[in-house]
């Protein structure tokens, strides 16, 4: 252990020194990183009111900056933030120094290369396309190392630590580091085919699955449970009051993690993903309400009897506000996972809304409430500005208000607008601009809020600044009694897989059975679930009154005990969800003339995919049409399952800026497509897309192609030896006939360049054939 | 009786069953949480934020009529 000098031993008392260095540093690239991941999303709100904004400039391209502006704000804003936030608490309901200075300092630096990597790559196009798992594999690589430090580090201290119970914070925090790698890991499994490009192993809607697992969960764990566990420490700390209810948050805690990790398949709801999925998904996000309002009011009614301070003091009106919008969020996102309101209100801006709603809300005001509290400690000294932080509070709130507002009407008005049908029956809004110029004063309301929201940002980064300077860095300094002994109680064993675990792993396994052999079953297994919840609850209790031990008084005291209940809650929920898609047998379709349905992209299509995927088209265009009137009249058939199932990565996509292009190869030609990348407005007028004129000059090396085969290849992908050994040749070939229908239409193109590729693949999109066994989705 | 049941139950009957009835639990728990007062037993671990960084319990856990919270 690295920490000579900074602890000193007594027989029964230490004293410590914090290592509040590390806080320090957290926080300044929180607040610096914070400002700059919000001044990309301003820009590209800015580039959807004009387009031309980009300058034709690859990199700053809104489908390019989109994934910067989602993973800086995520992983340096609020990721800086969550870890000052950790080390300032944990040391001190530890009551121990950090275990390792250097792991602390590899955490801190290894963090701000992986964000500094995000910057230099994403811009330009290296990434994997999956939402807030766009990095690719060598810094997906880096990101597991520096999270592996932080680990050790934060269970190494657990170890040492001089105070016997583990505090809630301490519990969120856990299950934050554990699940957080679980997720990474498993959704970032990928082949690399050069040191900047990787396939990940899943497809189709077996990856569509698994993103959604992670995105949603990234949401759960990464932005929601430490900074609940965040809440539960500065609230008491800085209103004076104990939480309000300790054993609310024992309820809290568990429901919540438990809960959690089932809900993602909501944001696939009405796709291609088998419908069992789906109404679990729906099922779980609205169980979510309870306990995510359960631990709301929590850390509301801490305040009990000192709401007065709310009046004077900044960093609590930050707090209350933040776990106000934290309230607003978790009653709007079990809402939109109805689905029927989900089909309205999805791949539209109300989803923008929603996000924001939490992410400035919750995250952001969480943060600023935090730094207001922390800096002047940190340094010794006072706020510099009081006023100048109610300003701050005042014009964030409005702001955010302002910004969530526009894009509720915009979401709601997007998804009334696609649906609307004439009294003939056909769609009201045929020509998707009319639906976008509607919007379009609500985008700039949108970057008015989000300019505001920033100004207060730099406000705080002001009266931060101001503060440090007036102080020294200073390391808190406490004397505590040493805990010395083992825990009396029963073993971690018994504690673990006591009464209580053995009947929720039996339940669960017979829930999970009745769901093999119907869907009604299923839910009634959902049911049986619940009531053993409750004996188990009754178990635990009986246990603890009986006077034989206090069950969870206990597991507070055992770290390892309490790690493998959170791990076992939160692994449930992935493999009942992700297994079965893991497990299934591919079968390659057939259709009815013998033929195969869905084939394997040509060397040209690849590419072109490639293209699609580095480009960022998946950030406003989705591939799959949902089994609606209005869907099938604008874009043709609902898509089928199998029609992505040799896609590495699925491109359903999250947002429709622009319309679905799931069967875009049956609608325009290759001049069509050759005309709008160039010039979106020569085709659409006053369509808000960017133009890509670099995609005509930039050229793909077709040699590469064949190692991209070749790894498809070995991910299943039915690739014969033939098409990957005369891959270089096939896509000469293919772009070539591109070429000549262009020249035919009077167009010049190149037939190497990236824009002949990309319009290979648009080409085919749309165009697999119906498998023989396929029964006609219903459409509603 | 069960089979008529699923036979004659869409799933969504079954599913807002199913939430009705976890909202029942959890509404319960939560009762039963609040309505026991037992304030000595977490007290101690409901305070560890409150201690000062010289090691001294922060008092200043009182409201304006100088009333400490119950614990529960």
């Amino acid at each position: 252990m690295d920490t000579a000098g900074t602890t000193s031993r007594s027989a029964d008392a230490v004293r410590i020194t914090y290592d509040d260095s590390v806080v320090r540093g957290f926080t300044l690239a929180s607040v610096l990183w914070g400002l700059v991941g919000l001044l990309v999303g301003l820009w590209i709100a800015l580039e959807l009111s004009f387009p031309a904004l980009n300058f034709g400039t690859p990199w700053l391209t809104f489908s390019r900056l989109r994934p910067l502006h989602t993973n800086a704000v995520i992983f340096a804003l609020v990721g800086n933030m969550m870890f000052a936030g950790v080390y300032y608490s944990t040391q001190r309901l530890l009551k121990a120094r950090m275990a390792s200075n250097l792991l602390s300092r590899i955490h801190l630096w290894g963090w701000q290369l992986v964000i500094l990597g995000a910057a230099l790559t994403l811009p330009f196009g290296i990434t994997q396309s999956k939402e807030y798992a766009e990095l690719e594999w060598f810094l997906d690589l880096a990101v597991v190392v520096v999270w592996v430090a932080f680990a050790i580090n934060f269970f190494w201290t657990l170890a040492i630590r001089n105070e016997k119970n583990l505090y809630v914070a301490i519990w969120f925090y856990i299950s934050t580091i554990i699940t957080i790698a679980l997720l990474y890991i498993v959704n970032n499994l990928a082949l690399p085919v050069s040191a900047t490009k990787s396939y990940g192993v899943f497809a189709g809607a077996q990856d569509a699955l698994t993103q959604w697992w992670y995105g949603h969960n990234a949401v759960a764990f990464f932005l929601t449970t430490p900074i609940l566990g965040i809440m539960y420490y500065f609230i008491p700390k800085a209103a004076g009051r104990p939480v309000y209810s300790y054993r609310l948050s024992i309820i809290h805690f568990w429901a919540l993690i438990f809960i959690y990790i089932w809900a993602g398949p909501h944001h696939l709801l009405y796709t291609a993903l088998p419908d069992w999925a789906q109404s679990l998904g729906m099922l779980f996000s609205l169980m979510l309400w309870a306990p995510s309002w359960g631990g709301m009011l929590n850390g509301l009614l801490t305040l009990r009897g000192a709401w007065h301070k709310v009046r004077t003091d900044p960093v609590l009106k930050f707090f209350v506000a933040g776990v106000t919008f934290y309230g607003m969020a978790t009653f709007e996102g079990p809402l939109l996972s109805i689905k029927s309101v989900s089909a309205l209100g999805h791949y539209t801006d109300w989803i923008i809304a929603h996000v924001h709603n939490g992410a400035l809300g919750w995250n952001g005001f969480m943060a600023a409430g935090m730094f207001y509290y922390l800096v002047p400690r940190l340094y010794g000294t006072k706020l510099y500005s009081t006023k100048l932080a109610d300003l701050h509070f005042w014009i964030g709130t409005f702001g955010i208000l302002l910004y969530v507002v526009a894009m509720w009407i915009a979401g709601i008005t997007h998804g009334l607008m696609w649906r609307a049908e004439t009294a003939d029956g056909g769609l009201q809004y045929p020509n998707w601009v009319e639906i976008v110029k509607q919007i379009m004063p609500l985008y700039a309301l949108r970057s008015v809020g989000g300019g505001l929201f920033i100004a207060g940002w730099i406000m705080m980064i002001f009266n931060l600044f101001r503060t440090m300077a007036a102080g020294k860095a200073t390391d808190g300094e406490v004397e505590v009694a040493r805990l010395v002994g083992a825990t009396a109680g029963p073993s971690n064993w018994k504690l673990v897989f006591g009464a209580p675990l053995i009947v929720s792993v039996v339940g669960m396994g017979a829930a999970y059975m009745m769901g093999g052999f119907s869907l009604h079953l299923a839910v009634l297994g959902a049911v049986g679930l619940l009531a053993v919840v409750v004996v188990s609850g009754i178990l635990l209790s009986r246990a603890a009154e009986g006077g034989s031990y206090k069950w969870h008084n206990l597991i507070e005291q055992r770290p390892l005990a309490f790690t493998v209940l959170v791990t076992l809650g939160v692994v449930a929920g992935g493999v009942v969800e992700l297994l079965p898609g893991i497990v299934l047998h591919r079968e390659v379709p057939v259709a009815l003339d013998g033929s195969v349905a869905v084939k394997p992209y040509t060397a040209l299509e690849l590419e072109g995919r490639d293209i699609y995927v580095s480009e960022g088209c998946y950030v406003c265009h989705s591939q799959m049409i949902r089994p609606f009137r209005s869907e099938k009249m604008r874009y043709g058939d609902p898509s089928r399952i199998e029609e992505s199932m040799w896609d590495h990565p699925f491109q359903w996509g999250s947002k429709r800026t622009g319309p679905d292009l799931a069967r875009i190869g049956l609608k325009y030609d290759s001049l069509w497509h050759y005309q709008h990348m160039l010039d979106p407005r020569s085709t659409s007028p006053e369509s808000n897309m960017p133009p890509f004129p670099w995609l005509a000059e930039d050229v793909v090396d077709a040699a590469f192609t064949t190692k991209k085969l070749k790894a498809m290849k070995s991910l299943g992908v039915p690739y014969t030896d033939e098409e990957i050994a005369g891959a270089e040749a096939a896509y000469k070939a293919q772009a070539e006939t591109i070429v000549k229908d262009l020249a035919g239409k009077g167009a010049t193109a190149k037939a190497e360049s990236k824009l002949v590729a990309l319009i290979g693949y648009l080409l085919r999109l749309g165009k697999n054939q119906v498998p023989a066994n396929t029964a006609s989705g219903a459409v509603r | 009786m069960w089979r008529e049941l699923f036979v004659n139950n869409p799933v969504t009957t079954l599913a807002v069953a199913a939430l009705v009835f976890f909202i029942a639990v959890f509404a319960g728990a939560v009762v039963w949480v609040m309505s026991r007062r037992r304030g000595g037993h977490y007290a101690h671990m409901a305070s560890l934020p409150l201690e000062g960084d010289d090691g001294s319990q922060d008092h200043s856990n009182l409201d304006r009529r100088g009333r400490g919270g119950q614990q529960r």
